[in-house]
């Protein structure tokens, strides 16, 4: 049976590149990045060649990026870290209601501390509306964060107009890069970023590697104590290994971002257009035009998303559902709910991500399955579903 | 994650699609409407002869129906209505963390389906019972 791989908003397979410029870092330079002997010398080196090939890729300088365990230690570190440091200027802190679950649960965690948060609503396609920033931000406020492009539905925000808001009235804008950087060029200085997460794995890197950009001159608070790593500012002996990884995969995308986004696209677009054309009663989530080249999330309404995954999963296809469910502790995507779909439609939903390795064929594999699947599992379910092409 | 035999019985399903001449239905959502159950049930002199389901769930929810509509067959109403949730999880061996609730929701609707049974089985006796005594004034005269 072929196994087909369609989850890379998940994880990413690690390129074979990347993983060249890994293994030495394994062998013979193992050394501490922090030693002052050749072999901490030689580690700090790559380090150093990595930090530059990141800060390149999103028009940073080197003295910007800070390395960090991943995307969920970036993005608890800019809340908590960035909310602290300015403390003295305020206590509100904006977000949107579709963030991924490691800013979420850290502005819960804020505002158990005595900061507000305000949870900006989203619109049928996903996208904050700019009039409900410019309705929130007020004297108190701090940051506001929001995500560059949401992971469970790909829409991509107006990055531009929210950090041009925040910086009138003197706000930090962050935002979790995590699911974008992989899909399109982010230039930090042109959108006029302050902090961005981001994240390795999710573009042919190594898993447990991420950075926080940080503009220059940002106070920032540490999270992590325990050493003078990264200039002070997060303790831990440095992953060398994952680093390069990460370096090389950020400096691969750079350099393929045109061609592989349209590659990317097309694959998606080849995908929808079949789907569309091969099974009734599917909807789209998510904005149509504004979002990543490689994602697309489909309602096969009638049909539990968790049940066609794991049929899919049986025949060598792997995708993500959009909600957890269980009778018992079901989980609606925040994502889907907050964009007004329903509970039932939102059940319903499976993410499509894709790699510019998977091919048109393996595509119409996968479509071949999905027509099979969802006939069988329309045909187990009391939902009547309105027919229509 | 599920086991084998679990997903063997999710990908090869016997008891599902309607029931013709079912004279018990029993259908439960859950609390947001995002699951549904519904169990077919077809009773012959108090004996569960035959059922089938037609589930809007997941894995845990689909095969939790066919695994209820299996303990059924053959069983008598009395057994079928105090059926425990714990002889499905029995008959499926491991079932993931959080998903045990499915098998709640299958023996809610096997319920759901001998209570709207016996509740059709009554309004039939009450109806036949009215047409018994509608007969019987009809056939006074000729007493």
């Amino acid at each position: 049976m072929q196994r087909i791989y369609l989850d890379n908003a998940s994880t990413t397979r690690v390129s074979n590149e990347v993983l060249s410029e890994m293994l030495p870092a394994f062998g013979d330079t193992f050394g501490n990045a922090n030693s002052l002997h050749s072999f901490g010398r030689d580690a700090q080196n790559i380090v150093d060649k990595a930090r530059d090939r990141v800060a390149n890729a999103i028009n940073a300088e080197r003295g910007e990026i800070y390395f960090t365990s991943g995307g969920t230690e970036a993005n608890n570190w800019a809340l908590f870290g960035l909310a602290l440091a300015n403390k003295s200027k305020g206590n509100h802190i904006i977000t949107s209601s579709i963030e991924h679950h490691s800013i979420l649960d850290t502005c819960k965690k804020l505002e158990e501390i005595g900061f507000e948060v305000t949870y900006l609503p989203v619109d049928s396609q996903g996208l904050v509306n700019i009039a409900d920033l410019l309705h929130y931000i007020n004297q108190k406020t701090i940051l506001v964060s929001v995500m560059a492009s949401n992971n469970e539905v790909g829409t991509i925000q107006n990055l531009k107009t929210i950090a041009t808001i925040a910086h009138e009235k003197n706000v930090l804008f962050h935002t979790d890069a995590v699911q974008a950087i992989g899909n399109f060029k982010i230039d930090v200085k042109d959108i006029g970023i302050d902090a961005m997460t981001i994240s390795a794995h999710k573009l042919h890197g190594p898993k447990g590697v991420g950075a926080l950009f940080l503009r220059k001159g940002v106070k920032i608070d540490n999270i992590i104590y325990g050493g003078e790593q990264e200039r002070g500012k997060r303790g831990g002996t440095l992953n060398v290994p994952a680093i390069a990884g990460f370096g090389k995969a950020m400096e691969v995308t750079a350099n393929n971002y045109i061609i592989d986004c349209k590659k990317l696209k097309s694959l998606r677009d080849y995908f929808v257009t079949r789907v569309m054309e091969t099974i009734p009663n599917v909807l789209q989530n998510g904005h149509i035009h504004q979002r990543v080249a490689g994602l697309v999330s489909l309602s096969f309404l009638g049909v539990n998303g968790e049940a066609l995954t794991n049929l899919l999963d049986l025949k060598g296809i792997a995708v993500s559902t959009g909600s957890a469910c269980s009778s018992g502790s079901r989980e609606p995507s925040h994502v889907l709910m907050a964009m007004g779909i329903s509970p039932e439609q939102s059940q319903s939903t499976v993410r499509f991500s894709f790699a510019t390795d998977n091919t048109r064929e393996q595509i119409d594999y996968v479509v071949d399955v999905l027509k099979t699947s969802v006939a069988f599992l329309r045909s187990m379910s009391p939902v009547k579903v309105q027919k229509k092409k | 994650m599920y086991s084998e035999k679990i997903l063997k019985i999710f990908e090869n399903p016997t008891h599902s699609g309607m029931l013709k001449g079912a004279n018990g239905i029993g259908i439960c959502k859950s609390e947001d409407g995002s699951e549904i159950f519904k169990i077919y049930i077809k009773v012959d002199n108090d004996i569960v002869v035959d059922a089938k389901f037609k589930t809007f769930g997941c894995v845990g929810a689909i095969v939790s129906s066919e695994v209820a509509c299996i303990l059924i067959r053959g069983q008598n109403l009395d057994y079928v209505s105090n059926l425990p949730q714990e002889e499905i999880l029995n008959y499926l061996g491991q079932m993931p963390q959080g998903k045990e609730e499915c098998a709640t929701m299958a023996i809610k609707t096997i319920k759901e389906a001998v209570k709207n049974y016996r509740k059709k089985q009554l309004q039939l006796a009450i109806k036949m019972q009215r047409d018994l005594e509608k007969a019987s004034v009809v056939d006074e005269p000729n007493v």
